[in-house]
């Protein structure tokens, strides 16, 4: 039984540390996005350009994410500092008090595509269900691990430790398809 | 565009990488990325610091000649130093040098 975990955990892993090493150059981009935004607005224009441009000289993608974050981190920061800028962010975060009706419509909207491509729910006219039901099965699962833990701390039967392998593996698995499911919604948006 | 500006050691080995070139070739100019890899920094403090040169005048700065749809990529921002930036790093470098020379523990004595 534990040579089986084993083997579908070490699937899984190289699953989903090839898709990580795929998704890696959108992800660099992603963060170069966010960097720009807080770079004060007169260099907001010409960083996007010749960072994005920079980036795929770097073969690997996990460099990539690397420099991206290195800019996001110190290089937003001596750039403001330079240009005698405050500590703020250059652009507010948006709250949700702050959005209008239609918004929010929206906002609900891409929540259900988000859901949709989890697999969660499959109708798109079902609202929040799918986002809902997401939450619950994550909460039931952590619960169930909890209760494991609490009531027999120290139990190895090898049913229960395939409860908890496989809780753990659907909880990563359900988590990163969300966000594999958010990046390619920001992508289709940045399309549009 | 003041010329006076007080240089860090990461500073330094950007403007040496930037004479090199230009010693080299002098009409070579780097990307952003050319100089991450020749002095091995990170790009949170090449990038900044070469926006500073610019402001300073101690290099220049300009986008690829041609355009993307030929290049098959986007175009990048390519950085040479100045005449004062040359004249900069050549006497920061100098002073450097003579520095280390008066301060090095085995000085070569005639």
């Amino acid at each position: 039984m534990t040579f089986l975990i084993s083997a579908i955990v070490g699937i899984a892993v190289s699953v989903i540390a090839g898709e990580l090493a795929g998704w890696a150059p959108r992800w660099a981009a992603l963060i170069i996005m966010i960097a720009v935004r807080r770079l004060p607005p007169q260099y907001r224009e010409r960083a996007q350009e010749e960072w994005t441009a920079d980036l795929p000289t770097w073969r690997t993608g996990f460099v990539q994410v690397a420099v991206a974050l290195s800019l996001l981190v110190l290089g937003v920061r001596s750039i403001r500092v330079q240009s005698q800028m405050d500590a703020r962010p250059a652009l507010p975060k948006l709250r949700s008090s702050q959005l209008k009706t239609e918004e929010r419509v929206h906002l609900v909207d891409y929540l259900v595509v988000v859901a949709q491509e989890t697999r969660v729910l499959v109708r798109r006219d079902d609202g929040w269900k799918p986002l809902i039901t997401y939450i619950v099965a994550v909460a039931a699962l952590t619960a169930g691990m909890a209760t494991k833990t609490a009531l027999r701390p120290n139990s190895h039967l090898a049913l229960e430790n395939l409860f908890v392998g496989g809780s753990a593996l659907l909880f990563f698995t359900l988590g990163f398809l969300f966000f594999r499911a958010y990046a390619r919604q920001l992508e289709r948006n940045r399309a549009v | 565009m003041g010329t006076e500006i007080r240089l860090s050691h990461q500073g330094i080995r950007v403007l040496k990488a930037l004479l090199d070139q230009h010693e080299r070739d002098v009409r070579a100019r780097l990307s952003g990325a050319d100089v991450m890899r020749i002095v091995g920094l990170q790009s949170g403090t090449v990038y900044p610091l070469l926006l500073r040169f610019e402001t300073h005048g101690i290099v220049e700065s300009d986008w690829e000649e041609q355009p993307p749809e030929k290049l098959g990529r986007p175009r990048r921002r390519l950085y040479r130093l100045t005449a004062v930036g040359i004249s900069t790093a050549q006497s920061v470098l100098s002073e450097l040098v003579s520095a280390s020379f008066l301060t090095s523990p085995d000085p070569v004595t005639p």
